[in-house]
């Protein structure tokens, strides 16, 4: 945020009319003075309007819904706006029916107002609330997030290595029962493990498969030999039948003397014609009538002898092809022995490590003779299988050793692994705490310091310097403000202080809060903040506000504390870095007003200003210029002075206290870049003593109704009223104030040092 | 960065500056790598996830692995 320039209200609240202060370029602080009613909130309200759409002073009031004040009384349909000038930027706010639209649209100037109301609360708020205040400053929730994050993954891992070492636990007990029963002693089953894993692993399994192999083997031998039992036992009668069947139609064919098959056609052929034709009286294949009578009967008969010859011609032929099929079926259970057999030689011969009782002579060439071969190896058979499970459970177990030594191997490994990354994150971890506890504890001690120097400004040596804020460690996002008050290092300030050091404090933390937001770009405004401040401890806010004030974009103060105003009139403030702007009475139809606010000595150089000199009117301004330019010396250096009541010395009492001792010595030294020394001397004595000479034309002229007056010159009343203007001139810098500092050691000297008053003390 | 849910102090807009998050961050980051216990390349990679809440366990375990790596490397 650039340099203010101007604040323009309309139609907001009380701002019936365009209103607008103009902010006076390279002073950070603008003091709004004004008595009560004249329109102080409201402007604090229209700058909160301008940065965040609302107005804090009518929070709280009971008021509902406060929107529809925001508008003049009974105006609500005319259309407020609040313009904000700065060098760079124009921010600009209306309110139409309470709604707040901003041109450039979101474009606010970053600002924070302070309310008198606000300050207890600060002090006094619930601890989370004073969380809220600062949650911005020291809120890690981010970090913190992540840092649960990385404890989590630590738990997890650290679960890894809690099952990997019970895994790895596991498999060590698998392996050391292994090894004892495998050797029957307790030795390093590891070691045990590892050199035979490899060796079990492959003969065992390749030894199962090869008795696996011979007795499928020999089950197909028994197989073979089931066949050619089977097929044995159908040939013999299939055999007899076929002799019986040849010998059968050998003697069918002497009976019927057939000569052959073709007459039994042309038989079968006269029987179908004599059977649709039964009385035909004539061969039907010479057509002769001889023996024709019964022709048909007589074929009927022959035709039955010869279906004998039919019938056993086919049961020889039938028999014939049954024992062609089984002599079939023979020759192949023969062929597949032969192959079986060959199978079985082969593997008996390949796997002869495997040991056999059997006889040199493998089985028999003839399937014939293999029963008896077969019974003569069934014990060797008995033997294999029982070789064969006994390998079995030894293969068994060498594949449980195999997992056993794998679940250790990758256990063992990934546990040692997850142990140093436990390890490495644990460690981690509490660096992250430790870190974040430091510098969250770091942050807070930095406001809290702050706080602590901004409060002794103002409270100096009353011992309450130590203020602390700090996290509550048992509650997420609370806020502890403690005090070292009497016995107690930790009291809470709201137990002991009083509401005055209560609202100093709260005012003292939101600065502090404030200046660490990014103050070189942002602008305060303190509404009436001194306004329970006690009389002896206004003047060291006012300084604090000044010093402070230089953090800050600015800061504009609003306060109806009246001596802030004389002070700044007398030139007692510093006015180089510091405006002031008084509001005048507020009316009904014109809404707030401004008065011109002039300094004393400024408005006797503007008396001054021919044409019109109103010789009564610059002799009274001098005369309290002069009392003041007198007062300030005498007490400076603390000279004689006439007891009074009320110590209302008049100029009689104050001139002549400057005495001859110090009225030669006294000189101001004025800043003068042309001069040698780069100050120019002007001795304030013969000022004084011409002012001694001349000081009852001020009771003549400018106090009292006093006829001698009108014996008196116009140029008499300005001859004294220049010589007061001089040495006020002299003495006072309108931009930095009187030469109040001794810091020296020579000289008293305003700010910047513009001005040097000669001497220090007193002389001797 | 604003005050947001500020009950005593109103919204202020301020500067683009690092936030309390973000400075934490890089020193946590600067410390965890002074102590050895992740690597320079990966500090900076966490850095922002770690500012705004969004390192996850997966996040971390890669960092810290990749140093221990290295380590055993070496």
């Amino acid at each position: 945020m650039s340099a203010l320039e101007s604040l323009t209200i309309t139609n907001v609240r009380g701002y019936v009319e365009p209103f607008t202060v103009e902010f006076e370029k390279g002073k950070k602080l603008c003091i709004i003075y004004g008595e009560n009613g004249t329109g102080k909130t409201t402007l604090s309200d229209a700058l909160e309007l301008l940065s965040s759409g609302t107005m804090g002073s009518l929070d709280n009031k009971g008021l509902g819904k406060a929107k529809k004040y925001w508008h003049p009384a009974g105006k609500n349909g005319k259309r407020g706006t609040v313009e904000l000038k700065t060098k760079a930027v124009t921010y600009s706010a209306s309110i139409d029916n309470g709604v707040v639209s901003w041109t450039p649209p979101a474009l606010k100037p970053p600002l924070a107002v302070l309310r008198m109301r606000q300050l207890l609360q600060i002090v006094t708020a619930a601890a989370a609330d004073r969380y809220s205040a600062i949650a911005d400053l020291v809120d890690v929730s981010g970090v913190t997030q992540s840092e649960q994050a990385l404890a989590n993954l630590a738990k997890e891992i650290e679960r890894d290595v809690q099952a990997q070492t019970s895994r790895v636990a596991g498999a060590q007990e698998i392996l050391q029962k292994l090894f004892a029963s495998a050797s029957g002693s307790n030795g390093d089953s590891l070691e045990w493990a590892r050199a035979n894993i490899q060796r079990d692993a492959v003969d065992v399994l390749a030894d199962v498969r090869a008795l696996d192999a011979l007795k499928n083997a020999c089950e197909s031998l028994e197989r073979s030999h089931e066949a050619y039992s089977t097929v044995y036992k159908t040939l013999e009668p299939v055999r007899t039948e076929a002799d019986e069947a040849a010998k059968a139609l050998v003697v069918i064919e002497h009976q019927v003397c057939v000569a052959d098959a073709e007459l039994l056609e042309l038989l079968q052929a006269a029987s179908r014609i004599f059977s649709a034709h039964p009385q035909s009286e004539a061969c039907p294949l010479c057509d002769s009538t001889e023996h024709a009578v019964d022709l048909g009967v007589r074929v009927q008969s022959r035709l039955a002898a010869m279906g004998a010859l039919r019938a056993a011609r086919k049961r020889q032929t039938d028999s014939a092809r049954a024992l062609g099929d089984a002599n079939t079926r023979l020759s192949l259970v023969q062929k597949g022995y032969a192959n079986e057999r060959t199978s079985f030689e082969q593997l008996l011969t390949t796997h002869a490590s495997l040991g056999s009782t059997m006889s040199d002579a493998g089985p028999p060439a003839n399937v014939a003779d293999l029963a008896a071969w077969l019974e003569n190896t069934r014990l060797q058979k008995e033997a294999w299988a029982h070789q064969r499970d006994e390998l079995a459970v030894s293969g068994s177990n060498a594949e449980k050793l195999r997992q056993a030594l794998k679940t250790y191997d990758e256990n063992y490994a990934l546990a040692e692994r997850s142990t140093t990354l436990h390890a490495a994150l644990k460690r981690g971890l509490d660096r992250m705490k430790l870190t974040r506890h430091v510098f969250v504890n770091a942050l807070l001690a930095e406001i809290s310091d702050e706080v602590a120097r901004l409060y002794e400004q103002v409270h100096p040596g009353e011992g309450l310097r130590k203020i602390n804020l700090s996290l509550d460690q048992n509650r997420r996002a609370s806020l502890d403000l403690s005090t070292r008050f009497q016995a107690s290092d930790a009291a809470p300030p709201q137990a002991y202080f009083s509401d005055s050091h209560l609202d100093t404090l709260g005012l003292c933390v939101f600065l502090a809060l404030a200046k660490r937001r990014s103050p070189h770009t942002n602008m305060l405004v303190l509404d009436d903040v001194l306004a329970s401040v006690d009389e002896p401890h206004v003047d060291r806010v006012i300084e604090m506000l000044y010093a402070e004030a230089q953090h800050f974009r600015h800061v504009v103060v609003l306060t109806h504390y009246r001596p802030w105003r004389e002070k700044f009139r007398w030139g007692w403030l510093k006015h180089g870095q510091c405006q002031l702007v008084e509001l005048g009475k507020w009316s009904e139809s014109v809404g707030p007003t401004l008065v011109r606010s002039t300094g004393e000595i400024e408005r006797l150089r503007q008396l001054l200003t021919p044409p019109d000199l109103d010789g009564q009117a610059i002799c009274a301004k001098s005369g309290v210029v002069l009392e003041a330019v007198l007062d300030f010396l005498t007490e400076l250096y603390q000279c004689r002075l006439p007891r009074k009541p009320k110590n209302d010395w008049t100029l009689g009492d104050l001139l002549p206290a400057i005495d001859k001792k110090l009225r030669p010595a006294l000189r101001i030294e004025m800043h003068d870049p042309a001069a040698p020394s780069g100050y120019k001397s002007h001795p304030l004595g013969p000022i004084l003593d011409e002012l001694q000479t001349i000081a009852q034309t001020r009771n003549v002229v400018g106090a009292h109704f006093n006829k001698l007056a009108f014996e008196l010159l116009d140029a008499d009343a300005e001859r004294f009223a220049r010589q007061v203007l001089e040495l006020a001139e002299l003495l006072v810098d309108p931009e930095h104030g009187w030469p109040r500092s001794n810091k020296s050691g020579s000289y008293w000297a305003t700010a910047k040092d513009t001005r040097r008053l000669h001497p220090l003390y007193m002389p001797g | 960065m604003t005050n947001q849910g500020n009950k005593l102090l109103p919204e202020t807009a301020v500067d683009d500056v690092d936030t309390p998050d973000e400075v934490l961050a890089k020193r946590v980051v600067a410390d965890l790598i002074e102590n050895g216990l992740i690597s320079q390349t990966d500090g900076e990679r966490i850095q922002n996830a770690l500012a705004g809440g969004k390192l996850d366990g997966p996040g971390w375990k890669l960092a810290f692995e990749n140093c221990i790596e290295r380590q055993e490397v070496k």
